[in-house]
């Protein structure tokens, strides 16, 4: 590759934000720098996904014009302090090819340095170790090659800075105090990295980049867990700080400064990042009060684009986010089940571990505490859900103390008395509110008869399907549907009753919404939900409530 | 020479109650689409609910800024007037905080109480009615800051949403989270503890919920004060206060509309209760 055409430019950005939207969420993972908020990588995305829309095609057009749109794009897309100071570096990066057709090698190894001066002066008071460090390193690394005598092709030259960006951001947990304490390297740094990396896939025509370990590689720590993690220490440290607002906002106005206007903002915050020109000027600022930046910003023009995140809550989701199972939480319920659906039901509405089990498959007392133990919290209440499961339940109660039961005969009443459940409460008074739930619910089974039965005045043919109320058989039929619509029947339906059916692993999506419309249709008011439940056996779980 | 009651307009109190009053409401912001509203001012809750469905992003908030604060207190400041400053709880926005700011900047002369009232919407806004009623009985200063300190201990808020997500957006749910979810259809009801939104439990249906509501406000009788508030459905809060119209004369039970400010995390279909026990 001798040169890189407009289009090159284009498709090679394209890439590059194509990798970020990839690795976005593991970006977002690592910041926790200049606030641990993680957004990092949203931000750079979104900053890039603007930039795009403003550089549609580079059908007919020089490169020169391409990086003048692509500029254009990166200023009004600017979001969040990485998002602008990588807008920023875009704004000098392409500056270097104004006027040009093409880009050569020096072009590209001028574009570096014009981007990372860009990206230095957007910043009120810069900090090493951040993601300018990484643009920096890229840029003296391509000169120095080009210095070299190394050959002028922008492919080998763009695969330098990726490279020399990948070990400047390894080396920046030694140049900033906080990532090391948070055993992470520099977010944004890593963004630089992956955006370069999917750009430089598109010029090689291959993606050899492992980008996605690239990503993880930005632990210190091995990961010890299901996944890697900050250091637990650094994480109860930010809990507890007021990280104040995160403010944007473009001016529009006249004769602006935009070099006066950062150093402003440089005397009110650590983490002001401005630029701009004379009409326009976009403010990155943190600030325990939004309102004295804005107060500023309306004092010189019209504000748009006002956007203030409250980063106190940011970063109280991130760390939430972080933490590894909430060992040592007050009270938790693990549950007894079978069937994908129920296990994600249990899980969603409050269980903080599932084991697998039921009717045919009863699970082990040691499988039981098995679970009880890898929640660790000091309380757990087990559902059984099944009586069959209560005897191994009731035996772990009693041989571990804080293990407590609440005998649910049915995955319906184990739903029902989850819902009563609230871990902001003391245990009794959630074993006294999901005893009396559970009790609310009358619990319906359907399922085939394994053998021919005469039972409640019912003869049950072996085949046959047999509809249980609260365990008692009280109808068989010769479908499964027939079954369920027969003890529905029996359970004095109204207007204010709450029906929701579980459908088992078998049984049709169709066969469950025809159901529901009927009973929809015949008692005006009624609620009927349908829920995927999973379950072998039983073509049918239901609760009326 | 008085002493005026300043709240903001996350407080939800219907105008007819500020006027009789004469409680001074400092708008919140919302941003909606990029442009910046004064909550009640620049945005009717009606506009704000109706708009909502359809912004193509989310809203969000900022608190009255320092600033704001300022310009309301000199004003009455200037007219020789005491300030009792009551506002949403500072752990759900930052208004308290720029109203302290403000005070501080105002200097000791300017006779300002600002107070956390660690309550959200009407909750704060039935406190507030206390507070400019025994103004206006000429009580003092003290005297009001020490009955305030015992009814916000005694208030009370519920409230119940259709959907947690706008408040998980936003960040406000706090330990709420536990009730996410969308396996299975049930609507949570939430409460105000320690300034901060806690679980209350769960319902199958708005309609059961509003049952829970009224037997959660019986639980509590007797009671000094009451308000119902909704987002959208007025149905709903209509039913309610027919409900529990035998706890109070009705002209005492407050029916508010939470606004956008509050419309931000809430969102349509939201009904609840805000009480003072005796």
């Amino acid at each position: 590759m001798s040169h890189l055409t407009s289009d090159d430019l284009r498709q090679a950005f394209a890439a590059g934000t194509e990798a970020l939207a990839e690795h976005r969420d593991a970006i977002n993972a690592l910041n926790v720098f200049p606030v641990p908020d993680g957004d990092t990588g949203t931000n750079m995305l979104l900053t890039m996904r603007t930039t795009m829309e403003h550089c549609p095609t580079a059908d007919g057009k020089t490169i020169g014009e391409v990086a003048h749109q692509l500029a254009d794009g990166a200023f009004w897309g600017a979001r969040g302090n990485s998002g602008v100071i990588l807008s920023q570096f875009l704004k000098g990066f392409t500056q270097a090819f104004r006027s040009l057709e093409v880009g050569y090698g020096s072009d590209l190894a001028r574009a570096f340095h014009e981007g990372q001066e860009a990206a230095y002066g957007a910043v009120g008071k810069p900090v090493e170790g951040t993601m300018l460090t990484v643009m920096a390193s890229m840029a003296s690394a391509v000169q120095s090659s080009l210095d070299r005598g190394a050959e002028e092709d922008p492919r080998i030259l763009w695969q330098t800075a990726f490279e020399s960006g990948k070990e400047a951001t390894a080396l920046t947990p030694t140049q900033l105090p906080v990532l090391r304490e948070a055993g992470v390297v520099d977010a944004g740094g890593m963004g630089v990295v992956v955006f370069l990396g999917g750009a430089l896939g598109y010029l090689k025509g291959q993606d050899d980049e492992e980008l996605g370990s690239v990503v993880a590689s930005g632990y210190l720590a091995p990961s010890s867990g299901s996944r890697p993690s900050l250091d637990a220490d650094y994480l109860d440290l930010v809990e507890h700080s007021d990280w104040g607002y995160c403010t944007q906002f473009v001016i529009s106005g006249e004769s602006l400064a935009p070099e006066v206007i950062r150093a402003d903002f440089a005397g009110m915050s650590d983490s002001a990042v401005v630029m701009g020109d004379e009409e326009k000027v976009r403010v990155h600022v943190h600030l325990l009060d939004p309102g004295t930046a804005l107060s500023y910003g309306a004092a010189l023009g019209q504000l748009g684009q006002i956007d203030i995140q409250n980063m106190t809550e940011q970063n109280r989701g991130f760390v939430a986010g972080h933490r590894e199972t909430p060992k040592g939480e007050a009270l938790a319920v693990v549950a007894v089940a079978l069937g994908e659906g129920f296990a994600a039901l249990f899980r969603e509405i409050g269980c903080s571990a599932v084991v697998s089990g039921g009717q045919t498959m009863n699970p082990s007392v040691k499988e039981i505490l098995d679970a009880v133990q890898s929640v660790g919290a000091e309380d757990t209440i087990i559902l059984p859900n099944n009586k069959n499961v209560a005897f191994a339940a009731q035996q772990a109660a009693e041989m571990t103390p804080g293990v407590h039961v609440v005998l649910s005969d049915s995955a319906p009443q184990g739903v029902a008395a989850l819902l009563a459940f609230n871990p902001a409460e003391p245990v009794e008074q959630n074993i006294a509110a999901m005893e009396a739930a559970l009790l609310e619910v009358v619990s319906i089974e359907v399922t085939q008869a394994v053998r021919p039965v005469a039972i409640n005045g019912l003869q049950v043919a072996e085949g046959d399907y047999i509809g249980l109320r609260d365990g008692d058989l009280v109808a068989a039929d010769k479908t499964p549907k027939r079954a369920l619509e027969s003890v529905l029947a029996m359970a004095d339906l109204s207007g204010d009753s709450v029906v929701t059916l579980y459908l088992g692993a078998d049984t049709p999506q169709e066969d469950g919404e025809g159901l529901q419309q009927e009973l929809e249709s015949n008692i005006p008011g009624i609620q009927v939900d349908l829920v995927y439940g999973g379950q072998p056996h039983y073509h049918y779980l239901a609760s009326v409530e | 020479m008085a002493i005026k009651v300043v709240t903001d307009s996350t407080a939800d109190l219907p105008t007819d109650l500020v006027d009789r009053w004469g409680i001074t409401v400092v708008p919140a912001y919302v941003v909606m689409d990029d442009v910046n509203y004064r909550d009640g001012v620049d945005i009717t809750a009606d506009e704000f609910y109706r708009r909502l469905a359809s912004s193509p992003r989310l809203p969000t908030t900022a608190q009255p800024s320092v600033a704001d604060f300022q310009s309301v207190y000199q004003e009455l400041v200037g007219q020789g007037h005491s300030i009792l400053s009551i506002h949403i709880s500072g752990r759900l926005s930052g208004t308290f905080n720029s109203a302290e700011q403000a005070r501080a900047s105002l200097g000791d002369s300017a006779d300002i109480r600002v107070v956390d009232s660690r309550l959200a919407s009407i909750s704060v806004g039935l406190n507030a009615l206390t507070a400019a009623r025994m103004a206006s009985e000429g009580k003092t200063m003290d005297e009001i800051v020490s009955q305030l300190s015992r009814d916000l201990s005694q208030t009370s808020t519920f409230f119940m949403l259709d959907t947690l997500e706008l408040l998980q957006k936003g960040g406000r749910i706090g330990k709420a989270q536990a009730f996410m979810g969308s396996l299975l259809n049930v609507k949570p009801i939430l409460g105000l503890q320690d300034g901060e939104v806690v679980p209350i439990e769960r319902q199958r249906n708005l309609r059961r919920g509003v049952g829970r509501l009224a037997e959660m406000v019986r639980g509590s009788a007797p009671l000094k004060a009451l308000a119902i508030m909704h987002s959208t459905d007025q149905t709903m809060s209509n039913q309610l206060r027919a409900d529990l119209s035998d706890l109070l004369p009705d002209s005492e039970i407050v029916s508010a509309r939470l606004g956008a400010a509050l419309g931000v995390y809430v969102g349509p279909n939201t009904v609840g209760v805000a009480l003072v026990r005796q």
